[in-house]
């Protein structure tokens, strides 16, 4: 029979009980002794699944391993969101210096209102210190600024510090902060 | 009675069926990652600022590399492009991954269950792979060494056809891109040689021979009259031992025993693919081990490929058995396309570990790691042809090829989970394209920086998943290669 050669395979030395199970392999009948071979392969259907979700929900615009929560200004500084943070500044234009609503469990156990550019300082964060700065964020009056530059001594970070202070009157009040290591 | 034409035709469908599904789904997670800041950017500002022409000779004089066709379609696509860089950078890196997983399920020959079942596992096996990863989490904007990828590939689906004079000529087009696109190129005239000596005549005798005196005019070309020579000692650096050894390091550390550096080098890349240890160069799970800091997806990749690798060294001796069986008792035993498929991979193997000898990576290895899964899915096709009939052996072997599947299907959800996490951090580069760490120099090039703010508003505007939203422990399992 012409389909029983046209297998991957050539002609090869097997025993009767291989040969058996090719010819049915090679007919595609599921030979049901050996069923659990195949069941071997099953964790392969779980990605496969997955993978049928995700083009699906392409072709009609839904993304279920793809959300995109919306957060505030203060709440990417406190992820470290450097990208949606430059988003909601310069192209939603939102406000960098009122303070915005933080969630429970980003900086701390609870619920906050926070300005970004503390919760930068905060975190530690350089970049997203410079982004802020560069995009219309201020430190303040000088004891706004100084508060901003004390936590930043508590945290130690040291482009940090050197961003702020770059700012305002570019005055060094570190000697004010209370029990400050510099 | 079941029609076998059409149990033929209804395997072959699953098994293309899966490749594409699986690459789409891939694909959907390529699309969400922005075009990256670092290499593609100042790539994207040189073929803005220069010509073809120009380009080329550059090329042709440059010192360490020659990779004139690399820089010829990176010129060509950006100018095809005419603004629209985002979409015509991940079309093409999405159709390139599609067409892997189809030339994948096509060289498997599939026309029964138990071969449908090993492209399967062949294309979880080739995206899962710590070698692949590189190919799809960057891009240059046109990732070359998935480029060298398909050309491999390409180039086997060749050799393993029928014989055709179209097929001679396209084999030596194909080398003559892939060697001038980037080194690993060369691989194509191994896998061509590999499979005209384990029998296939899809590319004759005469179109070997002169893809080799080709390759011999590479070399001469190379060494000769281009005098661009290899890479320097300090040209990157690379894994040793433990930790990443940093350029002027490796010059001092391997300037009297560099041989002992590239040993180390070839040995590292060959067991990365067959164990996925070390990594990079670098025996990290080996350290973490010690360290008692070890983490599971560290164990399921090196359970994973030690377990593929094992299947094929089954399928060598089996197969290497059979052969000899056959000769002694004077019947004939011919290459088949699965063996010829296991030839190609050892000899890929060896030849692209030699090529890395520079310096380690696992991208690298990706030509090497696509034929480790084409021959892992034609050994997973092979046993499962011939299971034993004696339940409790057929049981056992079924529990292990379960567990097996699972740590591949784990690695094949990890590139996704990981691509979705490299998509926050090429976005938030975009923020400092302009500041303190710009990757290149802007200074009097308006239409550099008019480029980059193109490409700086196509990235912050597709907003992506934050890593702060992401499954708290599901780094633990799945893999983030970097």
């Amino acid at each position: 029979m012409n389909f029983l050669r046209s297998a991957s395979t050539a002609p090869q030395f097997r025993s009767p009980a291989t040969v058996r199970d090719t010819v049915l392999a090679e007919r595609g009948a599921v030979d049901p002794v050996s069923w659990p071979a195949y069941v071997a392969v099953a964790p392969l259907a779980v990605p496969l699944m997955l993978a049928v979700v995700v083009v699906a929900g392409w072709a009609v615009d839904v993304h279920p391993f793809w959300s995109t929560p919306d957060v505030t200004l203060s709440e990417a500084a406190a992820i470290r969101d450097a990208g949606e943070l430059y988003r909601l500044l310069v192209y939603e234009h939102q406000d960098p210096n009122r303070p915005w609503p933080v969630r429970a469990g980003m900086d701390g156990t609870e619920p906050d209102n926070v300005l970004p550019l503390e919760m930068a300082v905060r975190v530690k964060r350089a970049e997203i210190v410079r982004i802020l700065l560069d995009h219309g964020a201020t430190v303040g009056d000088a004891a706004a600024r100084t508060r901003l530059i004390c936590i930043a001594v508590t945290t130690n970070e040291r482009d940090v510090l050197d961003a702020l202070l770059a700012t305002g009157d570019r005055t060094d009040p570190r000697a004010k902060c209370p029990s400050s290591s510099e | 009675m079941v029609n076998p034409i059409h149990t033929d035709r209804r395997w072959r469908t699953v098994a293309y069926v899966n490749a594409i599904v699986v690459s789409l789904a891939l694909g959907y997670f390529i699309a969400g990652n922005p075009l990256q800041v670092n290499d593609s950017l100042a790539n994207m500002v040189q073929v803005q600022k220069a010509g073809l022409r120009e380009i080329l000779v550059d090329q042709f004089t440059s010192q360490g590399f020659l990779r004139p066709l690399l820089w010829a379609q990176l010129d060509i696509t950006f100018d095809l492009a005419r603004g629209r860089y985002y979409e015509t950078y991940k079309a093409i890196h999405i159709a390139q991954v599609l067409l892997a997983g189809l030339l994948v399920v096509s060289l498997l020959r599939v026309r029964t269950l138990p071969s449908a079942c090993g492209a399967v596992f062949a294309v979880a096996v080739l995206f899962g792979s710590r070698t692949f990863a590189g190919t799809v989490y960057e891009g240059f904007p046109i990732n070359t060494y998935l480029t060298i990828v398909l050309c491999c590939l390409s180039a086997a689906w060749l050799a393993l056809g029928s014989g055709r004079r179209w097929r001679d000529v396209s084999a030596v087009l194909l080398f003559a891109f892939a060697a001038l696109t980037v080194e690993t190129g060369l691989l194509v005239w191994v896998v061509l040689a590999a499979a005209w000596i384990a029998g296939a005549r899809g590319v004759s005798s005469k179109g070997l021979l002169v893809t080799t005196a080709l390759l011999v005019g590479y070399f001469i070309l190379r060494f000769g009259p281009l005098d661009v020579g290899t890479p320097a000692l300090d040209e990157r650096s690379s894994g040793f031992g433990f930790q990443v050894i940093e350029r002027d390091q490796l010059a001092v550390m391997f300037a009297d025993r560099r041989y002992l550096f590239y040993a180390y080098n070839v040995l590292s890349q060959l067991a990365a693919v067959l164990f996925a240890e070390p990594k990079s160069g670098v025996f990290a799970v080996t350290r973490d081990a010690i360290d008692g800091s070890i983490l599971p997806y560290q164990v399921i990749a090196v359970c994973a490929s030690t377990g593929a690798t094992i299947l094929i060294a089954w399928l060598v001796a089996t197969r290497w058995r059979e052969r000899r069986e056959g000769l002694r008792s004077n019947r004939t035993s011919t290459f088949t396309d699965t063996d010829r498929l296991a030839v190609i991979f050892i000899a890929v193997l060896g030849a692209n570990a030699l090529v890395s000898y520079p310096y380690t990576k696992d991208v690298i290895m990706s030509p090497a790691g696509a034929f480790h899964a084409l021959a892992a899915g034609a050994a997973l096709a092979t046993l499962l042809e011939r299971l034993s009939v004696r339940p409790a052996r057929r049981l056992v072997l079924s529990i292990v090829l379960c567990a097996l599947c699972a740590t591949w299907s784990i690695r094949l959800v990890a590139i996704n989970y990981a691509l979705r996490e490299h998509a926050w951090i090429v976005r938030n580069d975009w923020t400092e394209v302009f500041g303190v760490n710009a990757p290149i120099d802007f200074t009097a090039d308006s239409r550099a920086v008019a480029l980059a703010r193109t490409l700086q508003e196509q990235a912050i505007l597709r907003r992506v998943p934050a890593s702060y939203f992401a499954q708290p422990h599901a780094y633990r399992v799945l893999e983030i290669p970097w």
